[in-house]
């Protein structure tokens, strides 16, 4: 373990606390001067809110010493800019929220508080969570393992902050891959929960099929931590699931003994940089000898996950956006050339997309009836350069967006849980292990996870900080 | 012709600059090209997803049973 608080994962934090060798505010100066420290090269902070994080994290002092802590006591955690925040503006990374700040606080940031955790910043993210890397009004969020790269998005602060010890703790939200992306090209643990395990009441939305909100972090542990103070109906998001909450630590220190992982061939794979896809084969090396059996797996509709997914993210992206046609040049240009695709979909396509989307999980349940988790690359190139968002697949280098989201979409469509864990570095730069799981067996995806996570140290990787220390001033939020 | 030809034919500005004025939308040029270019890019898959039969008989999969799917863990 380091001796840097801020490079401290949330259960190292609460242990700490707990015997007494560090306190909530030692943690908030330390996350604060990495902050200060990296944060002009990085870029992934929008909105810091230090002072009444230092103010909370005296009161959480107080409630360790009276033996009323709460699951998430005293650590410091950031929101990705959708998330509405009382009292603290809530730009959805745009020009035209600039200044917004909501009387309300959505679902799962009250309950982080309510849970004990100090919120430090509003954290970096494309425009309403698709308008690409180059943000206009904020400028890009730069890969703490590169700062000529993306940190892929559209959670981009999120992971950027996690990566660079900025928080332990950070909410992403995920329509085609925006937790896991980021999480992948960052070297950290993103979860997207099962659809409507977390409720989405007071995000901003894109897509309401698609659409899903969960945890960026740095273990599999402090996931399984962070799931179970966001997750459960609200009572407002209609989509939420009423299922009642699990205790999700036990699955931690279960053995996968027996396990069955699927391993598929085709689709998933393909498009991949070789380097990335062997050190995916080598985590699922590294898990055979922890005694999971590999099973290789045909999804033979995955491949049309593509067209259904996006069919109806372009549909619902218009309902939800339809006045941002108006001045459509002013936004970011990744977002406006998907909001213009928008008007093209017609009710047969939207429809058609809708009604394949459960045939499409039928046949993902005729995989799942002989394993027990799938497991594919989290993304199967490494983080783009921003200057082109070119993705190297060993042969060419082409158009990010397409590559990156082939292996997360699918489950996004799916609604299944699915949680991206760092395996090992390409080029000094991070690449991932992506772990589906049945819906709402996070438990499943978390036991696989963890047994990695002993088995190994990839997530113990950290980007070497002498490339982020700045000499630079703040400016956070232009 | 092929679905694939026959989708891209549809594709065409022309025919994107029709379906605004009927849904009463409006976009700069550029971006009726873009999109046009785009439709093009998932033309294949598109007619693929277009072709997968989808039944009204007995069972007809509906939206609603994606989220059924779900809150039962996988089963139906």
């Amino acid at each position: 373990m380091t001796d840097d608080l801020a490079d401290f994962t949330a259960s190292e934090l609460l242990e700490a606390y707990e015997a007494g060798s560090a306190s909530p505010r030692d943690a908030v100066d330390a996350c604060i001067a990495r902050i200060e420290a990296s944060d002009p090269a990085i870029n992934a902070v929008l909105t810091p809110t230090f002072e009444t994080a230092i103010e909370t994290a005296g009161q959480s002092a107080e409630r360790w010493q009276a033996g009323k802590a709460r699951p998430l006591e005293g650590v410091p955690y950031g929101l990705k800019d959708i998330i509405a925040t009382k009292g603290v503006r809530t730009t959805g990374g745009s020009a035209l929220y600039r200044t917004w700040v909501p009387d309300t606080d959505a679902t799962l940031a009250a309950r982080l508080a309510d849970a004990g955790g100090i919120r430090l910043a509003k954290l970096h993210t494309f425009e309403f969570a698709c308008g690409g890397a180059a943000n206009k009004t904020f400028g890009p969020a730069r890969n703490p393992w590169s700062l000529d790269r993306t940190t892929g998005g559209s959670s981009s602060g999120s992971a950027a902050a996690v990566a660079a010890g900025f928080v332990p703790i950070a909410i992403g939200t995920d329509t085609g891959g925006s937790i896991r992306i980021p999480a992948a090209y960052c070297g950290i643990t993103g979860l997207k929960p099962t659809y409507g395990r977390v409720p989405r009441t007071g995000v901003m939305g894109l897509s309401w099929t698609m659409d899903h909100a969960g945890p960026m972090v740095r273990s599999v542990a402090d996931a399984a931590k962070v799931l179970a103070v966001i997750a459960g109906a609200d009572g407002h998001d209609s989509y939420a699931s009423q299922r009642p909450v699990p205790d999700y630590a036990d699955s931690l220190e279960q053995p996968v003994v027996g396990i069955r992982i699927g391993r598929p061939a085709g689709y998933l794979l393909e498009r991949g940089h070789p380097d990335v896809i062997t050190a995916y084969e080598e985590a699922l090396q590294a898990l055979a000898e922890a005694g999971a059996v590999i099973v290789d797996v045909e999804l033979p509709l995955v491949h049309l996950s593509e067209p259904a997914g996006w069919m109806i993210i372009y549909a619902e992206m218009l309902s939800m956006h339809e006045g941002h046609l108006v001045g459509i040049d002013d936004r970011d240009e990744m977002g406006a050339g998907l909001l213009a695709r928008g008007p093209f979909v017609t009710a047969r396509d939207y429809l058609k997309a809708m009604r394949f989307r459960p045939l499409f999980q039928r046949s993902i349940g005729e995989a799942f009836e002989d394993i027990d988790v799938l497991a594919t690359p989290g993304t199967t190139t490494v983080a783009p350069l921003l200057e082109d968002m070119l993705a190297d697949v060993g042969t060419e280098r082409v158009d990010w967006l397409s590559v990156a989201t082939r292996t997360s979409l699918p489950f996004d469509l799916s609604g299944q849980p699915a949680m991206c864990i760092p395996c090992g570095l390409v080029d000094s730069l991070p690449v991932s292990l992506q772990l589906i799981g049945r819906p709402h067996d996070e438990a499943g995806v978390f036991r696989v996870g963890a047994a990695f996570q002993r088995e190994t140290n990839h997530h113990l990787a950290r980007p070497p900080l002498s490339l982020v220390a700045s000499t630079g001033s703040a400016s956070y939020g232009r | 012709m092929t679905d694939i030809e026959i989708a891209q034919e549809i594709y065409t500005v022309a025919a994107f600059e029709a379906m605004l004025r009927v849904g009463g939308l409006a976009l700069p040029p550029h971006r009726v090209e873009q999109s046009a270019a785009g439709y093009h890019g998932l033309a294949a898959g598109l007619a693929e997803l277009r072709s997968v039969a989808l039944p009204f008989l007995v069972e007809p999969p509906e939206p609603a049973d994606a989220n059924r799917w779900i809150e039962q863990g996988g089963r139906i």
